[in-house]
């Protein structure tokens, strides 16, 4: 489908309308969500309306404060939209019906887009594959056979199979972009407390942002402006000139971790991104080795942290005031527990048993307390190095998309996210858009470079990419 | 780790367990702790800013105390949500068990 800015400029123009490229939209899912099931949901009546509504707008006037006006969107069906069911992907929250519009939803529908429908993932946003969901596998839009990325799989097989231009993801551990990285798109990690969590589904309260997901780095930012900014319902969220501006140079020094590349990279993944240092050199930009020695126990620190905090977030699940609640229980005690245990799927279980474990008296300082120092060393040791240079560069994933069901096992499949997890450790943003593509035996797959930049400085760091993004795809060709 | 310390783990987690889902727990919890326990050898991290920049404020933000939405605008729709209700009342299960 056409970027964001094209169809708007189209509207403008009426070369098309919202009312056909929205219909253009609904038969795109419906003839190709029975492959891929990037969808959960798709609101159908609702989008065609107001669509026609937004045609009228288009014709008569009014649409200039309107910015996203007929613009068909997909949001991660861990979002909250008043009134329709938000599931999580989970049993738990199968028939759960949202009390109210999450803040970037609000903001979204405000700014006219159009919500064509609701995406897979993870169960509660807990994986790398999007093969967590209770209600299916999605598919890779670009080879059936390989996983789209997770959690927020759904929202990046939405854009990739075009029937959306953009996406709504959320990214606790590496969930936009490490999709993103896998279906070819732009994915963007704001700073922490750049967007609301107001409605979004917990899953690690200190790590979790929502962003999009996009064709063009142009597209990502057009949404990030929309869905940012203070918002009065969630206390972390901050304002313009909470952080320090960075002054807008012409070229750029970038900070590569090379020790972080020793291990675990695929071969053509390493080989791609040293063709993009050499794309960035040769437009006259500088390269310098940083070493940010605790990132290599950011992973360690993250499959601490993260499960101590889902731990407490999915306690509110207990089959008491919404959710699945198992009836033939005899007291209370057995509520909670026959509704957790058939309301959860296994990766879920195992992360809240992690968590409750590394909080258990006895361990809590071993582990929790200790991965606590160690994420504020490393925010400390980015910090320095985001002094001597204007952004740290690496690969998005150590591989480009794998088979399905070819990770089975859950540390293998947690190692995905060893460039992904220090940007959400640290709060600091993170953008990846397509750095080019490696062979693998049937076809093609495209792979993500990750540029991390300073805290509060989103926009800086997506016109950056813009600006790089485009320039690096024309010099491959 | 053994079965009986998952089973304890479960039991604090408010999770019943199937002997299936403690097989596959006891193969792969302690290998995800091992490999996480990689942190506890570090030993010579320090607390505090090495940088001394400051990389993000902290401090509280408090919103001042008013009613925002009318009494009763979400009542409906949380209850319509509700596993059971009796009135304008949530339902649960006995708390204590009584001998009869």
């Amino acid at each position: 489908m056409k970027t964001v800015s094209h169809l708007r400029e189209d509207f403008i123009e009426g070369k098309t309308t919202p009312t056909k490229v929205v219909a253009e939209s609904l038969s795109l899912i419906r003839n190709k969500n029975k492959d891929i099931n990037a969808f959960l949901f798709e609101y159908e009546e609702e989008a065609v309306n107001l669509a026609k509504q937004a045609d009228d707008i288009y014709k008569k006037g009014g649409y200039e404060k309107l910015p996203l006006l007929g613009v068909p969107i997909a949001i991660k069906n861990n979002i909250l939209i008043k009134g329709k069911i938000v599931t999580a992907a989970s049993r738990m929250l199968k028939n759960y019906q949202s009390v109210y519009d999450a803040t970037i939803v609000k903001r979204l529908k405000e700014a006219g887009a159009i919500i064509v429908g609701a995406t897979n993932l993870d169960e509660f946003a807990m994986g790398s594959s999007t093969e967590n969901s209770a209600f299916g596998t999605t598919k890779n839009p670009l080879d059936k056979s390989r996983v789209p990325g997770g959690s927020s799989g759904g929202s990046a097989a939405a854009v990739a199979m075009g029937s959306v231009p953009v996406a709504i993801g959320t990214d606790t551990g590496g969930s936009i972009r490490q999709p993103a990285s896998f279906c070819g798109l732009v994915g963007f990690k704001p700073t922490y407390g750049a967007v609301s969590r107001y409605g979004l589904i917990a899953m690690g309260s200190s790590l979790d942002q929502a962003g999009p997901l996009a064709n063009t780095v142009a597209d990502a930012g057009l949404l990030h402006k929309i869905i940012s900014g203070k918002d009065s319902n969630d206390a972390t969220t901050f304002e313009e000139g909470t952080y320090p501006k960075t002054e807008r140079k012409s070229k750029y020094t970038f900070g590569v971790p090379e020790h972080l590349l020793k291990s675990g990279v695929d071969e053509s993944v390493s080989k791609l991104f040293y063709k993009h240092l050499e794309f960035l050199k040769d437009n006259g930009h500088e390269l310098k080795e940083v070493k940010i020695p605790l990132f290599e126990q950011g992973l360690s620190a993250y499959y601490i942290v993260m499960p101590a905090e889902v731990s407490s977030n999915l306690a509110r699940y207990d089959g008491i005031r919404y959710g699945l609640s198992v009836e033939d229980s005899d007291d209370l005690l057995s509520v909670y527990k026959k509704s957790r245990s058939q309301g959860f799927g296994t990766e879920v279980k195992r992360r809240v048993l992690l968590g409750t474990y590394v909080l258990s008296s006895g361990y809590y300082d071993a582990y929790y307390g200790k991965a606590q120092i160690v994420r504020n060393q490393m925010r400390s040791q980015l910090s320095k190095v985001l002094q001597e240079v204007d952004f740290v560069v690496t690969p998005t994933t150590p591989t480009s998309a794998f088979k399905l069901g070819e990770k089975a096992d859950p540390l293998s499949m947690y190692k995905q996210d060893i460039f992904t997890v220090p940007a959400n450790l640290t709060g600091a943003p993170a953008l990846t858009f397509p750095m080019g593509e490696v062979s693998t035996e049937a076809k093609d797959m495209p792979v993500g470079v990750q540029y991390l930049g300073r805290w509060g400085n989103d926009f800086d760091l997506l016109s950056l990419g813009e600006d790089i993004y485009d320039k690096s795809m024309i010099a491959l060709e | 780790m053994n079965t009986d310390d998952i089973k304890h783990l479960a039991d604090l987690s408010r999770l019943e367990l199937t002997l299936e889902d403690i097989d596959t727990l006891s193969e792969s919890l302690p290998e995800i702790l091992n490999y996480v326990s990689a942190i506890e050898q570090m030993t010579d991290v320090k607390v505090g800013n090495e940088s001394g920049e400051d990389f993000g404020k902290h401090y509280n933000v408090f919103r001042s105390d008013e009613v925002t939405v009318e009494p009763d605008y979400f009542t409906e729709d949380i209850m319509n949500n509700m596993p059971e209700t009796e009135d304008r009342f949530l339902k649960v299960k006995k708390i204590l068990k009584t001998e009869d």
